[in-house]
């Protein structure tokens, strides 16, 4: 579950954390942790590399924290910025999953629970988040990982709610698409 | 209904999204097509996959906040620490280095200008006040055009105990000039009317 805070407490240890408060600063950081965790996840789709990446993401958030202009966009920036470092990190990786369906997909009829036992289940479902593509994945993941409502994540990610909605219909459908074997087409249009 | 506003209802159910009116339609369009009550039941069965499977891999997983934050603050600190910025200041500090500043180029505008600028013209005798730069000249002038005999010299013979008021006094220049003594201890430039 999300932990909410209102604006205004947020924007204070946003400007404490401005002039060098670095308990601030960890208190903003573990409060967004888990989306954090999650949106570079959804880049990175390996959990060892968003360990390294968070630490990075801390590093800048230090250096950086006393340029940010206006507090209350505090988890907008610090998207930016995780998402930032997260591509970076790829692009040294130079090893991206590959498109959707490309592994080989269970076949169509049974559902999802009867076709698979419970870890297997879990695998497929990863295998599933990181073959979405990025738009769909970071909102996917942040959706899973924190509960954040449409409005929550529509803030961070600096886009409107709507798009939000649509692209966890869409995430949603293509998972399942791929786990019982349908065409990736067939995905709501809207 | 068409598939995709259905899909969309769904979601919206799932993530707890979804309003009173909303609800009811969904609620109708489950009662009449079977279909639909089949993919509500698969997409829910997704939505708990995908949340057990995310959690267990990121929300149960990996080093905690607080361990992240201190090996960066170590890190960060390794790379000089905090950087110092006038803007992070409080208000009084703020205002202090900004004054402490504004001074110091007042001050060095103020060198540059006195150097640059050519020297008054001496003040008109009787007029204003003089620097002490000026009256150390007038000194050397006095000493240099006879001392003691250019000194002011009462107007006129007072009796014993009694402080002359009225002196005279003639420059090196050849002026004469009338000088009125004070009582007290002070000084003030002489002038004169023109009505003795």
């Amino acid at each position: 579950m999300s932990e909410k805070s209102s604006p205004a407490n947020e924007a204070a240890l946003v400007c404490a954390a401005r002039q060098g408060d670095k308990g601030s600063l960890q208190a903003l950081l573990a409060r967004h942790w888990l989306w954090l965790k999650g949106l570079i996840y959804s880049i990175l789709r390996d959990s060892e590399a968003t360990e390294d990446a968070l630490q990075d993401v801390c590093v800048l958030v230090l250096n950086k924290i006393g340029g940010l202009r206006e507090p209350e966009r505090f988890r907008p920036w610090l998207a930016r910025l995780a998402r930032n470092v997260a591509l970076s990190q790829r692009a040294q990786q130079s090893r991206r999953p590959g498109p959707l369906g490309e592994d080989t997909p269970a076949a169509a009829g049974p559902s999802v629970s009867d076709v698979l036992d419970r870890q297997e289940q879990s695998r497929r479902i990863l295998e599933g988040v990181h073959a979405l593509p990025d738009k769909y994945g970071e909102v996917f993941v942040m959706k899973y990982v924190q509960e954040l409502s449409y409005g929550e994540i529509a803030e961070i990610l600096d886009i409107p709610v709507t798009t939000v909605q649509i692209r966890l219909v869409r995430a949603r459908r293509m998972i399942y698409n791929r786990l019982t074997g349908l065409p990736n087409n067939k995905v709501p249009r809207t | 209904m068409n598939e995709a506003a259905l899909e969309i209802l769904i979601s919206k159910h799932l993530d707890g999204e979804i309003t009173p009116a909303e609800e009811r339609l969904l609620e109708a369009e489950l009662e009449r097509n079977p279909q639909v009550r089949r993919l509500l039941q698969e997409l829910r069965e997704v939505h708990e996959l995908s949340q057990g499977a995310l959690r267990g891999e990121l929300v149960e997983a990996g080093r905690s906040p607080g361990e992240v934050f201190a090996a960066a603050a170590a890190q960060q600190g390794g790379r000089g620490g905090w950087r110092f910025r006038v803007g992070g200041l409080r208000g009084a500090a703020k205002f202090a280095v900004g004054a402490a500043a504004g001074f110091l180029v007042g001050w060095a505008a103020f060198a540059v200008f006195q150097r640059s600028s050519p020297a008054p013209d001496p003040a008109p005798a009787g007029e204003g006040t003089s620097t002490l730069a000026e009256r150390r000249d007038e000194q050397a002038s006095f000493d240099a055009g006879g001392g003691e005999q250019n000194r002011p010299r009462p107007l006129k013979a007072e009796p014993a105990g009694v402080l002359p008021y009225y002196f005279s006094y003639g420059d090196p220049a050849g002026g004469e000039w009338l000088l009125e003594a004070y009582p007290g201890n002070e000084v003030q430039p002489a002038a004169y009317q023109g009505d003795l």
